[in-house]
């Protein structure tokens, strides 16, 4: 056999890839798929069951949590793990969710971007169980206080990464988990918002300091983004990296009209479920995302990349945080109906958090 | 369960590190561009329904990958849909890109022809072997055979194509 013209064909076969408009098709169409199938938490027998075997140790104080915990962890991982992911502070598994499937999880970070990406979604967890327990009407200063304190370890972790990223002039590692954390922040700042004016004094009182706190952050983000996306901008000009910001910018375009096309078709398809007040707030966002890309496209014909980037980012984190507001605001009435359905047969509740008060259902007002 | 979320972005990572590769193992199995992406779309479909009830003991997520994508390949003939390279020459197949054209023009079309001359069952080996860069054991391993088998039909297919090659 001739044996180099076949190694030649061999290389040669290698080179052929997917264009880089098919695989973001590709990409876009999966996340349509996911979407459309998406993973659904544990199994609702398995949550069931759990729920009871709560109910009926609740004899069982915090003291014997380590070795409730090593137990249920070593015999019945598997339906642990699933229930302890609905679990909120208080509950029996929470202490799984925080300190098994969330550690376990941080071992599968695979570079420091997808930690800098998870630190980020665990302080975003403590943010939703914050909205959870204030939209029942049952936060607790004691527990925001707790709450707040986790929150702020994962905030000052994503924090340092970013400093990090900046320190190894690793600037669009940093300007990504900056815009990332900004955005998430913001979407849970609207939602923080919305939530306080349906909630007694109680509540609200609980609610105050992490508001704050997540003000602070999602404002410490964006001097973090604009001061990475600053020094970018100067050394865009060097003609050595300019083919490199060139990539970078153009790689941004797409992802954030990606992003827009997926968040617009989300909204589409979730739009019977919100109130017009809602949606025309997440629109307001999608135009001023789909501004930003136009504005970025002008920036990328001038050669201005490290600008054009920067416009890109902006319209990803505004069509993410539209998109995040609203699952969230989504999530909390699904979870208010799945109580409710679960209360059909107890008393009524007093009205407490917002709650409204129909025979065995509870109702949130969050202006969906 | 892990959080959704996290299983969806580690998810698309895998489409992001495998979707050339499994479109290139298409691609070289049906001779048809359009027809490989489908395929390459519907094996990371099938791959997310499978993923999000096992990802716990999802060993080997690539060899997952390869096994769907020997299995679409394998229906795909039985509906007899791929068409011989000389149909498409005579349609003149325009792929999507200019770069993809650049390369298909040089590269893809010569193994092709070279592929067509195999038996599906020396095809499937080649194409994993050289073109998937994948291990004998690997393809033993998606293909649930035995790794002695696999080297047998590797070298007997090399003897097919030794016949087909140029000599100097």
């Amino acid at each position: 056999m001739n044996e180099k013209e076949f190694q030649k064909l061999v290389r040669e076969s290698r080179g052929i890839f997917l264009t880089a408009e098919e695989k973001n098709e590709g990409r876009q169409q999966l996340l349509f798929h996911m979407e459309k199938n998406p993973v659904r938490v544990g199994g609702f027998f398995r949550l069931r069951f759990w729920r009871v075997f709560v109910l009926h140790f609740n004899f069982l104080t915090p003291k014997h949590m380590p070795v409730i915990v090593l137990f249920i962890a070593v015999f019945f991982s598997a339906g642990v793990s699933a229930a302890a992911e609905a679990s909120l502070p208080g509950d029996l598994l929470y202490p799984v969710k925080v300190k098994v499937n969330e550690e376990v999880r941080g071992w599968f970070a695979v570079s420091h971007e997808s930690e800098a990406k998870w630190e980020t979604r665990r302080a975003e967890r403590r943010l939703e169980e914050v909205e959870e327990l204030a939209a029942k009407g049952e936060l607790k200063a004691d527990v925001a206080a707790r709450i707040e304190e986790n929150f702020k370890a994962h905030a000052d972790r994503v924090e340092a990464r970013i400093a990090d990223f900046e320190a190894r002039d690793d600037l669009g590692a940093a300007a990504d988990a900056a815009s990332h954390f900004e955005s998430s922040l913001n979407a849970h700042e609207d939602v923080l918002v919305r939530l306080r004016g349906g909630v007694n004094a109680e509540v609200r009182s609980a609610l105050k300091d992490i508001e704050k706190d997540v003000d602070v952050r999602a404002n410490a983000a964006v001097e973090a983004r604009a001061k990475v996306e600053a020094k970018a901008a100067e050394d865009s000009h060097d003609a050595r990296v300019k083919a490199e910001f060139q990539a970078a910018a153009e790689g941004k375009f797409t992802a954030a009209t990606n992003k827009l096309d997926e968040v617009t078709r989300f909204l589409e398809e979730r739009g019977d479920e919100l109130s017009a007040k809602v949606k025309a707030e997440a629109e307001v966002k999608l135009k001023l995302a789909a501004d930003a890309i136009l504005a970025g496209r002008a920036k990328l014909e001038a050669e201005a990349y490290a600008e054009a980037r920067a416009k890109f980012d902006e319209a990803h984190r505004l069509a993410m945080e539209a998109k995040k507001f609203v699952q969230a605001l989504l999530e909390l009435e699904l979870k208010a109906e799945a109580e409710a359905d679960d209360n059909d047969n107890r008393p009524e509740n007093s009205q407490a958090g917002g709650q409204g008060k129909a025979k065995g259902k509870l109702e949130l007002n969050l202006g969906l | 369960m892990m959080d959704p979320e996290f299983l969806q972005e580690r998810f698309l990572q895998v489409y992001n590190l495998h979707a050339d590769a499994i479109f290139r193992h298409c691609y070289f199995r049906l001779h048809d561009r359009e027809l490989a992406r489908d395929c390459m779309q519907e094996i990371f479909m099938r791959t997310w329904q499978y993923y999000v009830r096992n990802y716990e003991t999802i060993g080997n997520i690539r060899a997952l990958l390869y096994r769907l994508a020997n299995n679409l390949v394998i229906d795909e003939f039985r509906k007899k849909k791929t068409l011989s390279l000389e149909n498409e020459l005579e349609k003149g197949y325009q792929p999507a890109a200019e770069e993809s054209r650049i390369h298909e023009r040089i590269d893809g079309k010569a193994m092709m022809q070279l592929l067509k001359k195999l038996e599906p069952a020396y095809q499937e080996v080649i194409v994993m072997r050289y073109i998937d860069d994948l291990a004998p054991k690997e393809i033993a391993e998606i293909l649930h055979q035995d790794p002695n088998a696999v080297s047998v039909r590797l070298t007997r297919a090399l003897q097919k194509l030794r016949n087909f090659l140029p000599h100097e």
